[in-house]
């Protein structure tokens, strides 16, 4: 389930937001937490719960709400960042802290939906990155987010992950189904790469984060570069 | 003997001259079937120019007058090529034909000088293998550094529209050919030490057109953005007049709120979209670091306004400062308007706002732009395929986004997802 915050202190905002947001949820047939904080302090105090999903009014009584989202990214940097805000020029600075959007109050139903649509895709993207794989009955487990490539060589499957290199049975059709919906690319005949991960493109090769270099294949490198501007767009 | 040996060196000049007539029209767009134009093209021509007959009637003034007229019929077939294979207008491709035939003239003298003088007595191309090897090498080399030049200083957009000054060029081109025409005439043994004069001369003459062409060029292009920077100081003056009226409208609200608070006056609908109008006002300012996207936002973000569009920024403007200012105005332009166009058909009251995003990494700079349109876009060739009626305009401005990122060796990519369309540029820097 994907967790969603809103820190906002006006009630009629925050009345609003969450109508909105229970009609869509209706409306998709989804099933979503959101939690509600009327200021930054309060979110600030609670540490214990996770979100996956925030959402910011920048005009907050007690901290600024761009200063407080810049608190939140730093100890988290997978969470979505979302600013509700009166006037647009607020949220121009939003890029600081890597935001994925944000909404203009009053919020309209129609923008507030579509743009809804975006941040589940992005959510569920990265809640796939926290799941766990388990490879070889348990005995190699890492997470989604672990993998830097996948390398297919005849039968064998190799998971090259940030914990080291795990190989198990599988071909490579049933892994390209599996990874379908994540930020995956493939840039070779035989690997499929985190493009989390990737640090540099170049003419032949790619270097991933770990400063290993990985073999584009000529005719994929176009989708290649294709699928990483849609992933550092944003649209992928 | 001296029959084949005129024609093969004729046929070698057009070779020369159609090669670099083709790279320089390489950034032109190209028409239908272009590959097999280039080659119908050269076959044709080159043909035509072995084929040339050559008369000697020793009488040397019309011997003259027919070799110039050779050397102009060569230059006129580069001239047939570059238009046969681009779509380029007559009077460009005319100064094409003659810088590709001043390029051919300067540097093939330079290398013969030089490697006759390495070779020694009766060595040339045509006999020698390791001669034509090198030859072609030093050709190559130098076009490459004259068009890395070019790439370098980003004269392309320039390039592409020469300023009329440039004609110059033809005329220099003529005295070339004239000059060297007489040598060929009258180059026999004795009059060797004239004819490496005039191989000088024509060597010097043409680089120094190359530089003025290269200078021109240059100063071309500091104008053009200087009127851009006008353009867009001009356009700041009437921000400032904005944020001037801003303050009197300001002032006018004050006074009509406290004829509110004291009872004096009832709220009308004018009155709502008077204080509206002034909150966008303000609202619409954008100060990035980047004056000339701060001009750009602002005006896209009044046409917004008035269309009801909501638009949604997120700018780190220090992102992009290695693109010219000229290329950022059409590009950020040409992505804001054709999202406004479409957003826009969107009927009121349903989602209608422009995303725009410029963010990085450490090595990667992202523009991305997103807005909701109705009905369908059906993509060809990874260009989207508007329902205008006017298909020679459309996608146009998709076209000129791709020229200047592949500029940057940028990539822009256009994708649709839950009616929703993409667009995504990506810059290595």
């Amino acid at each position: 389930m994907i967790k969603f915050a809103l820190i906002e202190d006006d009630k009629n905002d925050a009345e609003r937001f969450t109508s909105l947001f229970h009609r869509y949820c209706q409306d998709n047939h989804l099933n979503l937490s959101l939690t509600l904080f009327t200021c930054g302090k309060e979110y600030l105090c609670q540490d214990k719960k996770h979100f996956h999903v925030i959402f910011f009014d920048i005009e907050l009584p007690d901290i600024n709400g761009m200063e407080l989202s810049k608190k939140v990214r730093q100890k988290d940097k997978d969470v979505i960042i979302i600013f509700l805000t009166n006037l647009s020029q607020y949220a121009i600075s939003g890029y600081e802290v890597n935001a994925l959007d944000y909404i203009l109050k009053p919020l309209n139903d129609s923008t507030f939906f579509s743009k809804m649509n975006k941040i589940i895709r992005v959510a569920n993207e990265k809640l796939q990155n926290d799941k766990i794989i388990s490879l070889n009955n348990g005995k190699n487990v890492f997470k989604h987010s672990d993998i830097l490539y996948i390398e297919v060589q005849k039968h064998n499957v190799i998971y090259h992950t940030t914990k080291g290199n795990f190989t198990t049975r599988g071909a490579l059709k049933e892994i390209i189904d599996k990874m379908d919906n994540c930020q995956f690319s493939r840039c070779n005949y035989c690997y499929l790469v985190n493009l989390n991960h990737v640090k540099g493109i170049h003419k032949y090769d790619l270097t991933l984060d770990n400063d290993e270099v990985v073999l584009i294949s000529r005719n994929r490198k176009k989708e290649l570069m294709t699928d990483f501007s849609r992933f550092l767009g944003g649209s992928l | 003997m001296i029959f084949t040996f005129v024609n093969n060196v004729n046929l070698l000049i057009f070779i020369e001259c159609f090669c670099y007539g083709q790279f320089i029209a390489f950034y032109f767009e190209r028409r239908k079937n272009y590959l097999l134009r280039v080659i119908l093209s050269f076959l044709v021509f080159a043909t035509l120019t072995y084929f040339i007959p050559l008369v000697r009637i020793e009488n040397y003034f019309v011997d003259y007058l027919y070799c110039i007229f050779m050397y102009l019929s060569i230059l006129f077939f580069t001239y047939l090529t570059i238009l046969a294979c681009v779509k380029i207008t007559w009077f460009n491709g005319l100064f094409f034909a003659a810088t590709s035939y001043l390029l051919h003239h300067s540097i093939s003298a330079t290398i013969s000088l030089t490697l006759d003088a390495i070779f020694g007595e009766g060595v040339t191309l045509y006999n020698n293998y390791l001669y034509l090897i090198v030859y072609i090498l030093v050709h190559l080399t130098l076009f490459t550094i004259f068009a890395l030049v070019f790439k370098k200083n980003h004269l392309y957009s320039i390039f592409k529209n020469p300023p009329k000054t440039l004609m110059i060029t033809s005329f220099v081109v003529l005295v070339d050919i004239i000059l060297s025409s007489l040598t060929v005439v009258i180059g026999n043994a004795d009059l060797k030490f004239h004819s490496m004069i005039s191989k000088i001369y024509s060597i010097i003459s043409s680089l120094l057109v190359l530089f003025i062409i290269f200078i021109l060029l240059k100063q071309e292009k500091t104008e053009k953005e200087g009127e851009i920077i006008q353009t867009l100081y001009s356009q700041n003056i009437k921000h400032y007049e904005i944020s001037k009226s801003t303050m009197a409208t300001y002032h006018d609200l004050k006074h009509r709120l406290n004829a509110l608070l004291n009872g004096k006056l009832n709220l009308q609908e004018k009155d709502i979209k008077d204080i509206s109008d002034s909150v966008f006002m303000f609202e619409n300012q954008f100060k990035t670091e980047n004056e000339a996207l701060n001009v750009l936002l602002t005006e896209n973000g009044n046409i917004c306004y008035r269309n009801h569009i909501e638009f949604n920024t997120m700018v780190d403007a220090s992102r992009l400062s290695f693109l010219d200012v000229y290329d950022l105005y059409s590009l950020v332009g040409n992505a804001l308007s054709n999202a406004i166009e479409a957003t826009s058909k969107v009927e009121d009251g349903k989602a209608k706002y422009i995303t725009f995003i410029v963010k990085g990494t450490e090595k990667y700079t992202s523009i991305h732009i997103e807005n909701p349109f109705v009905g369908q876009v059906i993509m060809e060739h990874n260009l989207p395929v508007t329902n205008k009626q006017d298909k020679s305009s459309h996608g146009f401005g998709v076209k000129s986004m791709k020229n200047i990122v592949s500029k940057y060796d940028g990539k822009v990519t256009l994708t649709v997802k839950d009616n929703i369309f993409n667009v995504d540029i990506l810059f290595n820097r």
